[in-house]
């Protein structure tokens, strides 16, 4: 009679009683069926034991990390957190220069309309308009790019051929200069 | 603290990322609309059908402003037959233009209820005004029946100068 799987599980933990651990014991040496659950039993057990290994030792690693580098600040830890600080002498140096050059942008961008200068992108570009013969709106910048964007398919021109004409094909399609056409002829 | 201050150096690295970008490859719009003008292509279509003869007997005029690279789609239909034809002209190193014609031809007979469908593309290297023919269903042979064929004449020239005409 074969053991139902608690029990082997029970033995393979050592968990029963002497008497009954070595009935069991026994009856494996004969049964290759429960020898079968039991090595199947070990074998889970095994990767269970790895799998919570493998947990352990990386919970173990990051948190060994971590407070490494909470306790050697700037050592060993990347750009993003590293402590950064800025003095308030130094914000306010920034802040100053941020300000001197959107001003100096805005100040070419309205006295130098030829200004080549990288913040004039709005700068009003009406006054082109007559000298570009281009059907687009060069109006301001975005107007510009959504005509871009709308006519990125291909520019599309439709004809009704008359008919009903009789079209036929003819054989390979033929890409020519006019002359060389003409000259053929 | 400590998450304020790493979001003041990502807001600093990536205004700084901003402001060097501008700085370097800042375009202005005078510049690229100027680009534009200069490189525009304006291509001048001729549609034509013609009979056995070679007599032109239907034409339509077609003028589209492109840039190069981009493609300029002509589609003709007719009772039995859809022509779409893509040409995309290409400014070479010399200034002289490759014209590349893609050409889809959907044809029915009038004898009988089966569609054809062929497709083809080619270039041709042309100048600058130089005007090239298209024949998306071959060039008509000597025949004894009463048939038509279409062609496209492609002239392309440059936007800025043609504008002026």
């Amino acid at each position: 009679m074969c053991f139902d799987g608690q029990t082997l599980s029970a033995f393979l933990d050592n968990e029963l009683e002497s008497s009954k651990y070595l009935i069991v014991k026994e009856h494996l040496q004969s049964c290759s069926d429960c020898q079968k659950t039991i090595d199947l039993l070990q074998s889970v057990s095994s990767q269970v034991k790895l799998a919570n290994n493998q947990v352990e030792s990386f919970t173990k690693e990051t948190v060994w990390t971590r407070l490494s580098h909470s306790t050697s600040p700037g050592r060993g830890l990347d750009f993003w957190h590293r402590a950064f600080i800025i003095s308030p002498t130094l914000m306010i140096s920034l802040s100053f220069l941020f300000i001197a050059i959107l001003g100096a942008s805005l100040f070419f961008s309205i006295f130098n309309d030829s200004s080549s200068f990288p913040f004039s992108n709005n700068a009003d570009l009406s006054f082109e308009s007559e000298k570009y013969p281009l059907e687009i709106p060069v109006d301001n910048v975005e107007k510009v790019l959504a005509y871009f964007n709308i006519h990125d398919e291909p520019l599309e021109f439709y004809m009704q051929l008359p008919g009903p004409s009789d079209f036929v094909i003819q054989g390979e399609p033929l890409f020519l200069k006019k002359t060389d056409y003409v000259a053929e002829r | 603290m400590l998450q304020s201050d790493n979001l003041i150096k990502k807001i600093f690295v990536v205004v700084s990322l901003f402001l060097f970008h501008n700085l370097v490859y800042g375009v202005d719009i005078n510049d690229a609309l100027k680009y534009l003008e200069e490189n525009s292509l304006n291509i001048k279509t001729i549609t034509r059908v013609v009979d056995e003869q070679g007599l032109t007997i239907w034409n339509a005029n077609m003028s589209k402003i492109t840039i190069s690279g981009k493609s300029v789609k002509v589609k003709l239909q007719g009772v039995n037959i859809l022509v779409i034809t893509d040409i995309t002209p290409y400014i070479r190193y010399d200034n002289t233009i490759l014209l590349v014609s893609q050409g889809e031809v959907w044809i029915g007979s009038s004898e009988s209820d089966e569609m054809n469908h062929y497709s083809t593309i080619k270039s041709l290297p042309v100048s600058m005004g130089e005007s090239a023919l298209f024949f998306p269903l071959g060039v008509i042979k000597a025949v004894d029946r009463k048939i038509y064929n279409i062609e496209l004449e492609i002239q392309v020239n440059p936007n800025n100068r043609d504008s002026g005409e």
